[in-house]
């Protein structure tokens, strides 16, 4: 998985960037969530599509502190973006890994991400059973 | 079988369920039936919508029948941006034609996804027992439903809503789950989840004589600070901790028994409180809080973000990308507080005053 890289699915969702945390909506579901930490430093990397191991080495430099140290919180953020299909499978760049560091740097810190789902209960709607072929209407 | 209407003559004999395969089919269906069987049965009007107007035609309908009633007056020498045709399927003698989809057509909302293109939407609205299209390229839209009387207190208080969001984005604007109020043409936008207190503020705003643009559901523009009334109704909880003074000396025109909310049009207790526009000057997310006092705090621009977002983005029945962007270019333009509100309204009141550069009453 080291040279795993990803892109964001812009189809689902949309991100913004701020100065102390990166926010992410569910397009369809309002669902959101928040990253924050050295996830903001490392993002717009990540989301270019950079290889996992680039962006980790580059980040364990830029604040001296064990490369796999820095792999292994790195996988688990992407495994929750994966698994809640922020990030898509990609082919890797290998351009150079450029950080975005923070404007308040605080030594590092694992990334964190956090989601919020309080909305889900608003798409409970009616469920949609089978389609009646002899009436052409959901049969609910 | 012919329908006696109430005003007198007989409107239709029921037409066989015409078997329709594909969203073009169903748009010729509907265009068909505008062109030969139902006309002229209709009442029409006009509504704003932002900077311009739709024009309504309801086909069939009892001519007391208020459907379309919370919508703002629109300018009948305008023309209209798009025109919604509603059929009362009994009273026109239409039956629903049958669709033939399947259930990996539907998704979550009200849109059905494997009916709808770039050209036209499809709708099904399972409260009402409802189908509806919107044409885009035709600027028209159609609204089958088995009778007037299956329309649900929710529709006839916000009409159109799930149409709303399609219009919305194919003209600049978003709709959102929000409520704004204002002075002189400056406004402030109030956010937040069901419950949050929007209602409250809002109307609580409006009995003290400020500008009302709605409580839950408005207009802003993708590009510009600016904010739209939607529709001149206001709901609020039957059984809130806080209400409102005002609101107990006045009768409400309808129930939500389902949601026990009370619902109002507005302009017939204070018409003079009702404005279209306003330009947002700031964003107000209120939470109530009952050990006080009320106060104002500046909210992180990614906090007021989730606010003003999350929530329409679940009831939006659009794509969710042009929202997300107008919502994001509003909390970097606009500054945003958090307003603990304590049961003594009059002092959130007069920090929304503040806001809007008045001073406390």
């Amino acid at each position: 998985m080291s040279n795993s890289a990803f892109v964001f699915n812009d189809k689902e969702f949309a991100f913004e960037m701020f100065d102390d945390e990166i926010v992410i909506l569910n397009l369809m579901s309002g669902t959101y969530y928040a990253v924050g930490e050295t996830g903001l430093d490392i993002w717009s990397a990540l989301v270019g599509s950079r290889p996992l191991d680039e962006i980790s080495r580059a980040c364990a430099a830029h604040y001296g502190v064990e490369e796999n140290t820095v792999a292994g919180d790195l996988q688990a953020l992407v495994s929750r973006l994966a698994d809640e299909r922020i990030l898509l499978a990609a082919d890797g760049s290998h351009t150079a890994v450029s950080l975005t560091p923070r404007k308040t740097p605080s030594g590092y810190q694992a990334p964190t991400i956090q989601k919020h789902a309080d909305l889900e209960d608003l798409l409970t709607l009616d469920p949609i059973h089978d389609v009646d072929p002899e009436r052409g209407w959901p049969h609910y | 079988m012919s329908i006696r209407s109430e005003a007198g003559p007989i409107i239709k004999a029921p037409t066989a369920a015409r078997v329709v395969g594909t969203p073009s089919d169903l748009s010729d269906f509907f265009d068909d039936l505008l062109a030969d069987e139902i006309r002229p049965s209709a009442r029409t009007f006009t509504s704003k919508f932002g900077h311009e107007q739709i024009g309504v035609e309801l086909h069939g309908f009892p001519v007391d029948d208020d459907y379309g009633r919370a919508l703002l007056p629109g300018d009948e020498n305008k023309s209209n941006l798009l025109t919604i045709h509603v059929i009362d399927g009994e009273r026109c003698g239409v039956d629903r034609p049958r669709l033939a989809w399947t259930r990996s057509d539907f998704g979550p909302k009200r849109v059905v996804p494997g009916w709808s293109d770039a050209d036209r939407t499809t709708y099904l609205l399972r409260g009402e027992g409802g189908l509806g299209l919107a044409d885009w390229t035709k600027r028209r839209a159609f609204l089958w439903l088995p009778s007037h009387r299956a329309l649900p207190w929710y529709e006839r208080a916000a009409p159109f809503r799930w149409l709303f969001d399609g219009v919305a984005e194919r003209t600049g604007l978003s709709a959102l789950h929000a409520g704004a109020v204002g002075y002189r043409g400056n406004g402030v936008l109030i956010v937040g989840q069901g419950g949050a207190g929007k209602s409250t503020l809002a109307l609580a705003c409006l009995g003290e004589g400020l500008d009302y643009i709605g409580d839950d559901y408005c207009l802003i523009s993708n590009h510009q600070p600016e904010v739209f009334s939607l529709y001149s109704t206001a709901k609020w909880k039957t059984d809130a901790d806080v209400t409102p003074e005002w609101l107990d000396h006045v009768e409400a025109d309808a129930m939500d028994r389902q949601e026990r909310k009370s619902i109002l049009y507005v302009e017939t207790v204070k018409p003079e409180g009702l404005v279209q526009h306003l330009s947002i000057r700031a964003i107000v997310a209120p939470a109530i809080d009952r050990v006080g006092p009320s106060r104002l705090d500046p909210m992180a621009k990614h906090d007021a973000l989730r606010d003003l977002a999350a929530s329409s983005l679940a009831q939006s029945e659009a794509d969710g990308r042009s929202l997300a962007a107008a919502a994001a270019y509003l909390v970097r333009t606009v500054p945003a507080y958090r307003l603990s509100m304590t049961p003594r309204l009059t002092d959130s009141v007069n920090l929304v005053r503040g806001l809007l550069g008045r001073k406390p009453e």
